[in-house]
């Protein structure tokens, strides 16, 4: 056999290989991306929740919730002189 | 760096760093004969992490008679070759087992499988025996000598050169089935 011709079989084994490296960076990116959706999935509902009681929704929830917390910052700002505090 | 002196760092170090390179280097390519034989990814996943176990076990007890390369591939070869015959239970791997041994074959020129088209000789070595895959994969693509290759299949050299023989007679005689205009 000459070592000069065309050998297809190394081209075959090439292919190979690239195509193992491929399916592998191929499911890499799959999993990543569905570890990615399910962290958004899990924490999403959460983060939008979060944002809805700091811009003072939620109402219903947080009279579940209990009372307010009157010793917070933003109670105090809104009113100087809280329950808690004796007046002056 | 040779995959030779890896091995001596390795050897002398036992740092993973050196086993690492050596996996980075031949994980493809073990990969890549193991689904040529078995046919199955899951399977060849399983099979190439068993055969790195297998070198990292014994790279202690190679030689460097031959190179690196070839004692990979023989390893990689075996286990195949045992799997199919053990967990498939296919004792005809070779087309000597199957066909009639008696007939004189045709001598096949090297020079007619190596130009073959690549997605055609994909299509042909899928399905010859996996016997006559394993010559002529270990032959044209690992260029391995008989002398090496009757060491892995532990058959005589004359042995091997029938089984070439027969393999790229069969390899041709199913490219023509194939491929018949």
């Amino acid at each position: 056999m000459s070592r000069d011709t065309r050998n297809n079989f190394k081209r075959l084994s090439d292919d190979e290989e690239l195509e193992s490296r491929d399916d592998k960076e191929l499911q890499g990116s799959i999993s990543f991306i569905s570890s990615i959706s399910r962290v958004i999935e899990l924490y999403l509902p959460g983060f939008f929740q979060l944002l809805i009681s700091l811009t003072g929704g939620g109402d219903e929830k947080d009279k579940k919730a209990g009372p307010p917390n009157h010793n917070s910052g933003l109670a105090k700002r809104d009113n100087e002189h809280g329950p808690s505090e004796p007046p002056a | 760096m040779s995959d030779e002196e890896v091995i001596s760092l390795y050897l002398k170090t036992r740092s993973s760093s050196y086993f690492t390179m050596l996996y980075s280097r031949y994980s493809g390519k073990v990969y890549s004969k193991c689904i040529s034989l078995l046919k199955d990814e899951q399977l060849s996943d399983d099979a190439t992490q068993d055969i790195f176990l297998k070198i990292y076990l014994n790279l202690a007890k190679f030689s460097g008679k031959s190179k690196f390369s070839t004692w990979v591939y023989s390893i990689t070869y075996n286990y195949c070759i045992d799997y199919i015959r053990r967990k498939k239970k296919e004792r005809n791997i070779f087309s000597e087992d199957i066909e009639n041994v008696g007939e004189p074959l045709e001598d096949v020129e090297d020079h007619e499988l190596l130009e073959i088209e690549v997605s055609r000789l994909k299509r042909v070595m899928n399905v010859i025996p996996p016997g006559d895959r394993a010559v002529l994969l270990m032959k044209y693509q690992d260029d391995m000598s008989i002398r090496d290759i009757s060491e892995v299949l532990e058959k005589s050299e004359s042995a091997i050169k029938m089984k070439i023989k027969r393999a790229k007679h069969k390899a041709k005689s199913s490219y023509k089935e194939l491929y018949k205009d």
